[in-house]
């Protein structure tokens, strides 16, 4: 197959980045590892209470169903770049693709399969598709082990787990990737309580638990009265390796902590910060009215405990000179944005490294630091959702100028 | 609230003490709070504030932390290196205060003290006959002193040498 572009990575920035290609007349080609679409941001809740909160999570959507329409964008998910050369200004890549193991056609959504899967989260059903996929890192038939318990018990047959894959050669003038970011695991920081004390959650935790639905379930309407939100999980941490802001935190825990306001009125939202960074234009004026509404405390935990009633106990030296021990219903660790291996193949021509382990360029370009190759979005450094889309614009027309630099035949 | 005269600041007093070994980190602090939330010392002596230490050395405070008693109360239980998201390693950097003010020839009484006695008998507590008689009846072997060692290590009585 020839194409133009070749876009790694189906987040907000390749999808948005296929689109604005698309509008150039220039044909592309995404390739996603996961079953679904959107990556991270496909997890995120739209945060508008009465107004609109411009948390951005909507643009995916907006994005998704743009394309829907392109004609000259193609996507493939479910596939992995196995091998890449590059032969006179010209890629080439084997892309494997793995056959979805569920067929849609016959499946009826009886959920059984999920009631008798041994495994949380083999079978996921993102929240932008209603389509069932088995996510391959988790399913244990696809880890050596004779489990077949969803493909014997679904009455419909729709479930084939022997695994079936599809190579496609794609030849390509210019290849962006747009792998996007890992998450900071907050479990690095076991005095925070991460997964040893309940009623501890992160950030993209809570959000996607409010975007399925599944966070009122948990706690009836008048039992959340405290929250607290702890900043700077994994930014502005040398001792993690993140000696960096990841831009995005400080406003996404103000729109969660209006939102869960919004959602329980009588909910009263903590935040522990040590720098409130204002990188979006309205951001002082968010902050302003977020004072208003909230608490804001300088000083980070010390540590967070399980209290004598079960809840967390957040240990802080409060304003007042003294140390504090106070236990809230809900504490959120407001986690960091961290490099991401683009988990390229070998032959793939050595990226920049910028610092910090992101990738690219360390300032606004887009170039990877090989004539052809493009690097936008979140592996190139924290960005907003909106920043991503804003870095896709650029790298749509660098990419243009590129492609019309080489059919002109100019030396590069 | 004390008041601070700015023409009895040291402004190379930050400098100094970053070029102590254990120093290095002390410019890297944020004031997160998160050290003296960990501290143990803190709740009891409310001059023991290591983030308040930091800032008193990065104004240049020379006198006041070098000449404080309070520098000494540090249990060395590295909680507050723990905590730190910046490596400023403040327990170390207790340690290169404490080496400056010794320097500087500010050290408690009870610390010379305990000096003389390592001098003199090369241990904090001195053991005489009493203690291995009384070691010998649970059979143990008895302690024999030696200082020679502690002698050349803290030479003469001056201090910082």
């Amino acid at each position: 197959m020839k194409k133009d572009v070749l876009i790694v990575g189906g987040g907000i920035t390749g999808l948005s980045l296929s689109w604005e290609l698309s509008c150039l007349g220039i044909n592309s080609i995404l390739v996603e590892k996961a079953p679904f679409l959107g990556g991270h941001v496909s997890q995120f809740a739209c945060k508008a209470t009465e107004t609109c909160q411009k948390c951005g999570a909507c643009l995916l959507e907006d994005c998704l169903s743009k394309l829907a329409g392109a004609e000259c964008s193609d996507i493939l998910v479910n596939s992995t770049i196995d091998s890449f050369r590059e032969a006179s200004r010209k890629f080439n890549a084997l892309i494997l693709q793995r056959q979805s193991q569920v067929i849609n056609e016959k499946c009826d959504d009886c959920g059984l399969c999920s009631k008798v899967c041994p495994v949380e989260g083999a079978l996921l059903r993102p929240s932008l598709d209603s389509r069932l996929y088995i996510s391959n890192n988790k399913c244990l038939k696809s880890l050596g082990i004779q489990c077949e318990a969803c493909a014997q018990i679904c009455p419909q047959g729709a479930i084939e787990l022997a695994e079936k894959t599809k190579e496609i050669k794609i030849e390509a003038s210019a290849v962006a990737v747009c792998t996007g970011f890992t998450p900071f695991d907050a479990s690095r920081k076991p005095r925070l309580g991460y997964q040893r004390v309940p009623g501890v959650l992160t950030t993209l935790e809570l959000d996607s638990l409010l975007r399925t639905g599944n966070f009122e379930p948990l706690l009836p309407a008048d039992e959340l009265k405290s929250v607290a939100f702890i900043q700077c999980v994994g930014s502005r941490d040398a001792k993690s390796g993140a000696n960096y802001c990841s831009r995005i935190c400080c406003g996404v825990s103000i729109r969660l902590a209006r939102l869960l306001k919004n959602k329980y009125p009588q909910a009263e939202s903590t935040i522990f910060y040590m720098d409130t960074q204002t990188f979006e234009r309205e951001f002082d004026k968010t902050f302003g009215q977020a004072q208003n509404e909230m608490t804001f405390v300088r000083a980070m935990p010390a540590e967070i405990r399980s209290g004598e009633d079960g809840r967390p106990e957040v240990t802080y030296h409060g304003n007042d000179d003294t140390k504090q021990k106070v236990a809230f219903d809900l504490v959120i660790l407001s986690i960091g944005i961290g490099p991401r291996d683009p988990d390229l193949p070998r032959s793939f021509p050595t990226l920049w490294n910028n610092r910090d382990g992101f990738i690219g360029s360390d300032d606004i370009d887009v170039s990877g630091g090989h004539p052809g190759i493009f690097v936008a979005g979140a592996n190139q450094g924290p960005k907003s959702i909106t920043d991503c889309v804003s870095q896709s614009i650029l790298a749509a027309s660098q990419i243009k100028k590129y492609l019309d630099r080489v059919k002109m035949g100019e030396q590069l | 609230m004390t008041k601070i005269n700015l023409n009895r600041l040291d402004p190379q007093f930050k400098n100094r003490v970053a070029e102590q070994p254990g120093g290095e980190g002390l410019k890297a602090c944020f004031a997160c709070k998160a050290c003296t939330a960990a501290c143990p010392i803190q709740p009891l002596d409310k001059r023991y504030d290591p983030r308040k230490i930091i800032r008193m050395v990065l104004l240049g405070m020379k006198d006041q932390v070098l000449g404080s008693d309070f520098i000494w109360l540090c249990s060395s239980c590295y909680s507050c290196q723990e905590v730190c998201p910046q490596n400023v390693r403040f327990t170390e950097v207790m340690y290169a205060i404490k080496n400056l003010a010794a320097q500087e020839a500010c050290i408690p009484p009870g610390l010379m003290a305990q000096r003389s006695l390592l001098r003199k008998h090369g241990r904090l507590y001195e053991v005489g006959e009493f203690e291995n008689e009384k070691r010998l009846k649970f059979g143990l072997p008895p302690i024999i002193e030696h200082p020679e060692d502690f002698e050349k290590l803290l030479p003469d009585q001056s201090v910082g040498v």
